[in-house]
């Protein structure tokens, strides 16, 4: 088990214990099994029916970047609002979205949670507290900014997580945003998925400086720089930013992990080694967890069978739903 | 009570009795606070609200700006002051590809409710990167609307609408008709979006425009009245997104000359789409004179007062025009 990495505002690290509250609560880690493995299943799903004609247009996997997203948004409330991005369906479906309304979405049906009008890239659900979903690299990040200075004025208990990749902080919306959360005090948390490459270009020939806990120095920001591999590790340390958010100081979460599926559907892999891509399949993060459980003797070989088939029922009916129902029509604008 | 008020008092009278009415209205921008904004609009509103709603911004316009599109997202209704439209782009992004385009992508669910002010136009020697008039290109994005007043009656009447309107707004004003006085009721009041008005009646020719050059136009009209008696109708679009097409169809109809005013350069300008729009009816064949547009000079524009002047429309240049029209040349 990783311990939390802080780097204070003024650049003093210290390493903080994953929360016992989530570390002793195995109710929750099944939950996030669980939903890991929905997720996993959801973008496995959405592949097969792409490349079987039956999704237009791309999709964004993050297959590997499951325990990122779901320990993230599990340490969330119902009333936080998050943005994410072209590859948010683990997030959104960790936030609680409808499968059934996102598979809807992907076929361009009526009951797709944008009624066909967003598809893979957006996947927004404001009664869940997605409000965005954004195709342009860092883009998000002013975005959250205002969303957080709402919910500020607004006096709410809840805060705003932008999530973008490492890609997205080279972005001069990325910098611009960091200054304005610092300087107005803004609940927001900066959820930088690194998933080590930004698209093809890895993240020694994008980023000048590698160590991406330094940025928030210069922005008088505090980071919390994790293995994002870690659904538990992840899960403590977003509730760690969340407090400090709810204090209105803004905090970056960077969520060190791998994409394991290419960038997009024109992906042929050439900028990477297969044996790195094996390795981190070895890191898988619901196979960490459904290992931790096992040995500790919290579910069995059973349970597991029994989830798996539970999901693979949920996926089964919602796709079909989503086949049956009506395909979208067009909204007058 | 009505009383004579500049576009500059109008448009912070129109937001003062916003704010006063609906508490989630405010205001984000560079220097309107203390400084009381470049062009002076937002004035003392910082000492009536404080500066929770009249907030001062770093330089840094795509974080304000994408920031007011999160808050108009979250419920909140920002007006958001550019100094001038020149500077969209720094800042585009947060309005091409955020507010324009979320309330379609959500498949109806968030409005963005939100105002950009942005002065806009030559005249004071501002030179290349402070006077442009970036109508036509807002215009070309759809999931905005572009609002244009003239006068200082039309800057509050339409800003009330503006502030009170479900969808992002850029709201263009004329830079160099700040201190342009007309008469302005006390009582908040609205102006529809996507309404022309008439600024003159008259039966020969119509003169469509909007923005800056209404009052050269208004002044042409004088003009040809009194040496050529040519009586002229001046159409003030207002607004170009929504466009108000029945009024430029119904006065054309009526005078069948047109020729369309703006300051903007002529090549791709809005008055193209005006154009478009009358050659697409049948009054196409009833005019007596061939569709005319007159814009600035396809440059950018130049400092020293001479040569800014010669690169946007001048009143001698529009008159020669006109005059051809009805063959007096």
């Amino acid at each position: 088990m990783s311990k939390i990495k802080f780097v204070e505002a003024n650049g003093d690290v210290s390493f903080r214990e994953l929360d016992s509250s989530v570390l002793q609560d195995f109710q929750l880690q099944k939950k996030l099994l669980y939903t890991m493995k929905l997720a996993r299943a959801f973008e496995e799903k959405a592949n097969e029916l792409y490349a079987t004609g039956f999704i237009h247009g791309t999709l964004h996997l993050g297959i590997g970047q499951e325990a990122a997203a779901i320990g993230s948004t599990a340490a969330m409330a119902l009333e936080d609002k998050i943005l994410i991005t072209h590859r948010g369906h683990l997030e959104a479906i960790g936030k609680g979205m409808s499968i059934a309304s996102m598979f809807s979405e992907l076929l361009g049906k009526e009951s797709g949670a944008s009624k066909g009008y967003g598809g893979s890239m957006h996947m927004i659900d404001p009664t869940k507290g997605i409000l965005h979903a954004n195709g342009i690299v860092g883009a998000n990040a002013p975005l959250s900014c205002g969303i957080a200075l709402a919910l500020k004025k607004q006096k709410k208990v809840a805060i705003a997580t932008c999530y973008l990749g490492d890609g997205a902080m080279n972005e001069g919306a990325y910098s611009e945003s960091l200054n304005l959360a610092s300087l107005w005090k803004l609940p927001v948390v900066f959820a930088t998925v690194n998933n080590k490459y930004g698209m093809s270009t890895p993240i020694h020939k994008s980023h000048a400086n590698t160590d991406l806990a330094q940025r928030g120095i210069a922005f008088n920001l505090p980071t919390i720089d994790i293995d994002g591999n870690c659904v538990l590790t992840v899960c403590s340390a977003m509730k760690l930013a969340r407090e400090f958010a709810l204090k209105n100081q803004p905090v970056i979460l960077i969520l060190n992990t791998y994409r394991i599926s290419g960038h997009s559907r024109s992906d042929k892999n050439r900028y990477r080694e297969d044996s790195e891509i094996l390795d981190w399949k070895k890191r898988c993060p619901i196979k960490r967890l459904e290992n931790s459980l096992l040995e500790q003797k919290q579910i069995n070989q059973v349970d597991i069978e029994k989830i798996d088939l539970k999901i693979k029922n949920e996926i089964n009916s919602a796709v079909q739903a989503a086949q049956l129902s009506e395909l979208a029509k067009e909204i007058q604008w | 009570m009505v009383r004579k008020l500049s576009i500059r008092l109008a448009l912070r009278e129109a937001m003062r009795q916003e704010m006063e009415n609906d508490e989630t209205v405010f205001i984000m921008g560079e220097d309107v606070g203390v400084y009381q904004g470049v062009n002076q609009v937002t004035g003392n509103l910082v000492y009536e609200f404080g500066s929770e709603r009249v907030m001062d911004t770093p330089i840094s316009e795509t974080a304000f700006l994408g920031a007011a599109v999160g808050a108009a997202m979250q419920g909140l209704k920002p007006i958001v002051e550019l100094q001038v439209a020149d500077f969209i782009s720094v800042c585009l992004d947060p309005l091409l590809n955020q507010a324009a385009k979320i309330r379609f992508m959500s498949g109806n669910q968030i409005n963005v409710p939100m105002v950009l002010r942005a002065a806009f136009g030559a005249g004071l020697g501002a030179a290349a990167q402070h006077s442009q008039s970036l109508e036509a290109f807002f215009c070309h994005i759809p999931g905005i609307k572009v609002v244009m007043p003239a006068t200082a009656y039309d800057a509050k009447g339409l800003l009330i609408s503006s502030i009170r309107d479900t969808e992002p707004i850029v709201f263009l004003e004329p830079r160099a008709l700040y201190s342009d006085e007309s008469k302005v009721p006390i009582m908040p009041y609205t102006i529809p979006l996507g309404k022309a008005d008439v600024k003159r009646k008259g039966k020969d020719i119509s003169i469509i425009t909007y923005g800056s050059m209404l009052p050269v136009c208004l002044e042409l009209s004088f003009i040809l009245e009194k040496n050529y008696q040519i009586d002229c109708e001046v159409v003030d679009l207002r607004s170009l997104q929504p466009l108000d097409t029945d009024a430029i169809l119904n006065s054309v109809a009526k005078t069948k000359r047109v020729i369309i005013v703006h300051e903007a350069v002529q090549f791709a300008g809005f008055g193209a789409e005006i154009a478009a729009h009358i050659s697409q009816t049948d009054l196409i064949y009833e005019l007596k004179s061939p569709i005319r547009r007159v814009g600035a000079k396809f440059t950018p524009i130049p400092f020293a007062k001479h040569l800014e002047e010669s690169t946007l429309p001048q009143l001698k240049n529009l008159l020669t025009e006109i005059l051809a029209m009805f063959e007096l040349t």
